[in-house]
């Protein structure tokens, strides 16, 4: 395996929410072409880290660089993919309009899109396997479905980066396996997938990188590593034995 | 029948078809923006508006008129949001702060007018439930220019709105700026209300925004065919209603086209169903 340079650095990030505190003194470098999962208890300030990393949340102090450039130049490298109870199921959309919306920002307003965009947004959809339903409405889907439709307008908007939060909320094991597969085929082919992840037992199985953090990063390297550190009961309060690799 | 011939009446029809259209479109998007209520805020929010602009102009001219009511209407809007952001109240209740308190100022200032028997006062009591057959000429010109205003802007920023209602933060992350799209929104909303006052009045002109886009919302999933039934349900409302009021006389047009696009939404929900049993029954055989 070829060691890649670091995709995104964090340099002495702090958050503060009015007077509460909501993650400080960040340092962090991720490294490129690596599922990297974002861990910690409740309220340790894992989704506040991931919008920074979006650019959508500014912080109080320090600075993001993706790809060895500051962060709001590298954009449109970047996609986020939401919470699901954050998203509006019911919106008139269907998985189609969903992909497209991600190529509009190629074409102004009174021109249709391009069929070199028609054709890279229906590429992401069949990478994702949704040809055969990309006219049903997003709320008519089944979680993983759902969670592909969004990872399909990740890839057609070109992203390289891919931040996710806690993708695997409301969906079965099976899905949730179907959805670390999807995740692996993205790595190998050189996308870095940054996620929100919650579950202990199967994370040694799919993260390359772990960052475990609790206001602030406790330890970040392998999984392996940080998954088998004393850090770990430090950050849960317990000592923690995977039921399953 | 001969009425249909009547330039009057064809006036009255133009200007109601003007502004049912303009507020299905726009209501489309206060639907998906969750945010329905708002036009009965806008509504009674525009009235204190009317009545200052009447008391500062000295004037009914509907182009000055609309301009206090917008100012008026996005005013109210800010209060809710206001409330909402710094204080512990739901926006339900916000609005239903805002939408009676706008109301009672409203009909304070209407009250002082009337006393202080000011000129050019005939018709100003009429804008609670509107009188479109009092429209004018210059009062559908102004609608007409307001309108395709409207349409414009809408039409050139479709896909900004729609990315920004459904994903706000993927849409910054495009590029496009949220804050000044939902502004825009609530202006056209508050533009919309405005100019429909005279035909619907304060207390109906929401009905006018959300009616056809809850009926057309029954009928499709994706926001652009979406807005076209809507601004067809809204046409044949509009024209239904302004209909029925001439062919009742002296019955009032606004309340006539909200009794016809509530007809539309209950033909909507019932045509739904009967289409659903119809696939299922298609499907069992």
């Amino acid at each position: 395996m070829t060691t890649q340079g670091p995709c995104i650095e964090v340099q002495g990030l702090s958050v503060y929410y009015g007077d509460k505190e909501a993650i400080r003194d960040i340092d962090l470098s991720l490294p490129e072409g690596k599922i990297i999962g974002i861990m910690g208890p409740n309220g340790s300030g894992k989704t506040t880290l991931l919008k920074c990393m979006t650019g959508l949340l500014k912080p109080s102090s320090g600075g993001i660089k993706a790809f060895g450039k500051p962060l709001i130049s590298q954009r449109s490298q970047i996609s986020y993919i939401p919470q699901k109870d954050q998203v509006d199921w019911d919106f008139p959309l269907s998985i189609r309009d969903l992909v497209q919306m991600s190529l509009y920002r190629h074409v102004r307003w009174y021109q249709k899109l391009s069929d070199k965009l028609i054709k890279k947004g229906d590429e992401a959809i069949d990478s994702m396997g949704l040809t055969d339903i990309q006219h049903t409405q997003i709320g008519e889907l089944s979680g993983g479905q759902q969670q592909r439709a969004f990872i399909a307008r990740a890839l057609a908007s070109n992203a390289n980066i891919l931040l996710l939060d806690e993708p695997f909320t409301g969906i079965d094991a099976k899905t949730t396996d179907d959805l670390i597969r999807i995740f692996q085929t993205l790595k190998n082919e050189g996308k870095t997938i940054v996620l929100v992840h919650h579950d202990l037992a199967n994370a040694k199985s799919f993260l390359d990188h772990v960052v475990l953090l609790k206001k602030t990063v406790l330890k970040s390297g392998e999984a392996s590593d940080v998954l088998n550190s004393p850090e770990l009961v430090k950050a849960y309060g317990f000592s923690f034995q995977p039921c399953r690799n | 029948m001969s009425f249909l011939l009547n330039p009057v009446f064809l006036l009255v029809l133009l200007g109601v078809a003007l502004v049912t259209t303009s507020a299905s479109a726009i209501g489309c998007f206060l639907y998906v923006q969750r945010n329905a209520l708002i036009g009965e805020t806008l509504a009674h929010g525009c009235l204190p508006g009317i009545y200052c602009a009447f008391l500062l102009g000295g004037t009914r001219n509907l182009l000055w008129l609309t301009l206090g009511a917008t100012l008026s209407g996005l005013l109210s809007s800010l209060l809710v949001d206001l409330i909402v952001t710094k204080t512990r109240l739901n926006r339900d209740a916000a609005m239903a702060i805002v939408l009676s308190s706008m109301f009672g100022f409203g009909v304070v200032l209407l009250s002082f007018i009337q006393q202080a028997g000011l000129p050019n006062q005939n018709g100003l009591e009429d804008l609670f439930f509107g009188n479109a057959a009092a429209m004018s000429k210059n009062d559908v010109m102004t609608i007409g220019v307001l309108s395709s205003l409207i349409w414009m802007t809408l039409f050139a920023n479709f896909r900004k709105i729609q990315l920004v209602l459904f994903d706000s933060e993927f849409s910054e992350i495009q590029g496009v700026r949220p804050v000044v799209l939902r502004a825009l929104i609530s202006t056209l909303a508050a533009v919309s209300v405005a100019i429909g006052i005279q035909t619907a009045g304060a207390i109906l002109m929401a009905a006018l925004l959300i009616a056809p886009a809850a009926s057309a919302r029954l009928w499709t999933n994706r926001l652009a065919p979406m807005i076209v039934l809507a601004i067809i349900f809204g046409l044949i409302g509009g024209t239904l209603g302004t209909l029925c009021s001439y062919l009742a006389p002296k019955m009032p047009t606004g309340p006539w086209v909200v009794v016809c696009m509530t007809a539309l939404f209950c033909f909507s929900v019932l045509g739904r169903r009967v289409s659903i049993w119809a696939s299922r029954f298609r499907q069992s055989l």
